[in-house]
């Protein structure tokens, strides 16, 4: 028991939590996004996957991070749009669209980068410049606090900035009232004079820019390459943690921190000799049973009413 | 009523033709990424749309990947009958084949009799997984579709713990279980080909669930609960054990199917993630519109794209993963309700002023 409190009561372990939380963030309020605009976001993963691709990619072909960054939002922005063109204009079922979109990604990555890359398996071979980790400074400077919060990667830092901007922008403005009103009830919301596909567009591209976001940080900062198949799931898992999180973008922030956790619990306690796999099921579970209490809660609070 | 029965033809004729369209716009585009990417086209084509064909044991190869295919197809029907997401066939398909290996490897009965009750357990297992997000839905109204996501990755994780730790031939790389004995297998059918006597079973279970969902007052009711929930609670229908009810059966389809394509296709379990089964399941509901009978067309139209995509990867410079594509474009364009959705209501209000005209 001392050997386990010792390898997660440590700095070390609570910046790893930060780091492996970032993806898992930036997806979540991406789904958050989706939700609050009445879009389905299962296709999440398919978005993050796809631009997790063309991030590295237009940094190799820009020379640039900056360039990279830019091209992975372009890329999300573009396939939340044709996600949208194909549910709203073509009338396709939402979630048969996202899951068509996630196949698509896992089988558009691999041809693409088959060809830039000349390999089926990653982009090692393409020297891509990626976002750095940056140093604070006075925070840097102090102990404990200082090793736990400084360091980062950029997108970090951005993920959590992006958690009060999108706090503030959807219960303190207009347009956040808006995209609420047209996800909650569109017809009521047309009914007061809102261009109801206007907003939805609006929220497709904000969604689409912080999943963009999250691929370009997993082979920009994350790694160093894309791999196929990188996302692994953590579209879906921000999935769970925008249900675990309410909606509410710091209890987002918290539930993207309890994966992180439980995620870096699994890879410390490998190193202690438990059994690898059944570690690494901890995270599912704890969502899937979390899920389940609250929206026992919620239906029971509701049954009152 | 003779209208009537008309005006289902008719409609049904619409679906079909939106299916048609969406495989043939597909097949198109390949065609056309083909033509401008590979440096040769002509026989890319060629190996990619008459490749199966050229041998028998190429076409066997196609009918072999049908089995899996149609198992998952048919288990995304019941699961989605109750019209809920219920996306756990992919960890139920896997979970089939683990609880498969763990009973064949342990039992020690004779080795017929040790298939056939390692078979049932695949089944229960995958009953088991499939049942808990309809379980947690009905008890707790928990999402359906996050739930049964997060389930997969359970059954993942969990199906390696229990290979890895428990039957892992340690001469072997490491998620690949000790050999079945060689009696326990599904027997050939067919020389030069390893068709299966699994495609029996899978043919059987084709029939049963259509006998199900079509004969059955089961059927009818886990079909209302799908069509019109609010109208089933009404008319005093349990929604809760018609929803549970069809997702362990589903269950039982997709775990049946980890353990047939298991004994029938490998001499030990080798898988080393998700195969993808399930998903693949949704497309082959989609073309089969849902209906147990179109099952093996639409497993034929995957299998046989896929046998063609691997192919042409072989022997030119496309990679295979472009199927991947296809799947996505034939889901869409089917799922779209606004292509052709001008000639439905045509088709629609013309035979609404024919039934006019007859009463």
């Amino acid at each position: 028991m001392s050997a386990f409190l010792q390898t997660i009561l440590t700095p070390d372990f609570v910046f790893t939590v930060i780091r492996v939380m970032t993806p898992i963030l930036f997806a979540a309020l991406s789904c958050m996004v989706f939700t609050k605009g009445g879009i389905d976001s299962i296709g999440i993963e398919g978005i993050m996957l796809i631009c997790s691709m063309t991030g590295p990619v237009f940094s190799y072909l820009t020379q640039s991070a900056i360039g990279g960054v830019i091209g992975a939002i372009v890329t999300g922005i573009l396939l939340a749009f044709l996600f949208g063109y194909v549910t709203l204009q073509l009338k396709a079922v939402e979630i048969l669209a996202g899951i068509a979109l996630n196949t698509m990604a896992s089988g558009l990555t691999i041809f693409v980068i088959y060809y830039v890359a000349g390999e089926k398996g990653s982009t090692q071979s393409l020297f891509s410049p990626v976002v750095p980790n940056i140093e604070i400074p006075v925070l840097s400077s102090i102990p404990i606090l200082g090793d736990i919060l400084s360091g980062h990667n950029i997108l970090t830092y951005l993920a959590i900035i992006l958690t009060f901007v999108l706090a503030y922008v959807f219960y303190s403005t207009p347009l956040g009232l808006r995209i609420r009103s047209v996800g909650e009830n569109a017809q009521a919301a047309a009914s007061v004079g809102i261009n109801v596909m206007k907003y939805k567009y609006i929220t497709l591209a904000i969604a689409g820019t912080l999943a963009g976001l999250g691929g370009a940080f997993m082979s920009m900062g994350y790694v160093s390459f894309f791999s196929k198949e990188m996302i692994a799931g953590r579209g879906f898992i921000g999935m769970a943690a925008e249900a675990m999180g309410m909606g509410n973008p710091f209890g987002i922030f918290l539930a993207s921190g309890l994966f992180g956790i439980a995620d870096s619990l699994a890879v410390r306690l490998q190193l202690l000799n438990f059994p690898t796999q059944l570690i690494q099921t901890i995270p599912y579970m704890i969502t899937i049973i979390a899920i389940s209490i609250y929206s026992y809660k919620r239906s029971k609070r509701e049954k009152k009413l | 009523m003779k209208a009537i029965a008309k005006k289902r033809s008719k409609l049904g004729l619409v679906e079909a033709l939106r299916t048609c369209v969406a495989v043939g716009v597909s097949l198109l585009l390949v065609c056309i990424v083909v033509f401008i990417i590979s440096a040769t086209p002509g026989a890319a084509l060629f190996d990619f749309l008459i490749g199966p064909l050229t041998s028998l044991r190429r076409f066997g190869n196609v009918i072999e990947a049908c089995v899996p295919l149609m198992f998952t197809g048919l288990s995304v029907i019941l699961l989605q009958r109750a019209g809920l997401f219920n996306l756990a066939m992919e960890g139920a398909f896997f979970i089939g084949s683990v609880a498969a290996t763990a009973f064949a490897l342990t039992l020690g009965l004779p080795d017929k009799l040790n298939l056939i009750v390692a078979l049932i357990m695949a089944s229960l297992a995958g009953a088991i997984v499939c049942g808990i997000p309809a379980l947690l839905k009905v008890k707790c109204n928990a999402n359906v579709l996050v739930t049964s996501l997060m389930l997969n990755y359970v059954c993942l994780y969990f199906g390696m713990w229990i290979i890895v730790d428990f039957f892992a031939d340690p001469g072997m790389s490491s998620n690949y279980s000790y050999a079945f004995p060689e009696g326990m297998l599904l027997t050939k059918l067919f020389p030069k080909t390893r068709i299966n006597t699994g495609i029996l079973i899978c043919a059987a279970c084709i029939f049963l669930v259509w006998l199900l969902l079509n004969k059955t007052s089961f059927g009818y009711k886990v079909t209302m609960v799908g069509k019109n929930e609010r109208m089933a609670r009404y008319s005093g229908m349990n929604i809760g054990q018609l929803i549970i009810g069809s997702s362990l059966i589903g269950g039982v389809l997709a775990g049946l199917g980890g353990g047939v394509d298991l004994f029938g296709m490998y001499p030990r379990f080798q898988y080393s993630g998700l195969p993808g089964y399930g998903w693949d399941g949704i497309l082959i509901a989609i073309v089969a519109r849902h209906k147990a009978q179109y099952v093996p067309f639409a497993a034929l139209f995957l299998a046989y794209l896929r046998i063609g995509a691997d192919i042409m990867s072989r022997n030119n410079d496309i990679p295979s993963e472009m199927i991947k594509i296809i799947q996505a474009i034939v889901i869409v364009l089917i799922s779209a309700q606004a292509i052709l959705s001008n000639y439905r209501r045509s088709i629609v209000v013309q035979e609404a002023k024919e039934y006019e005209q007859e009463v």
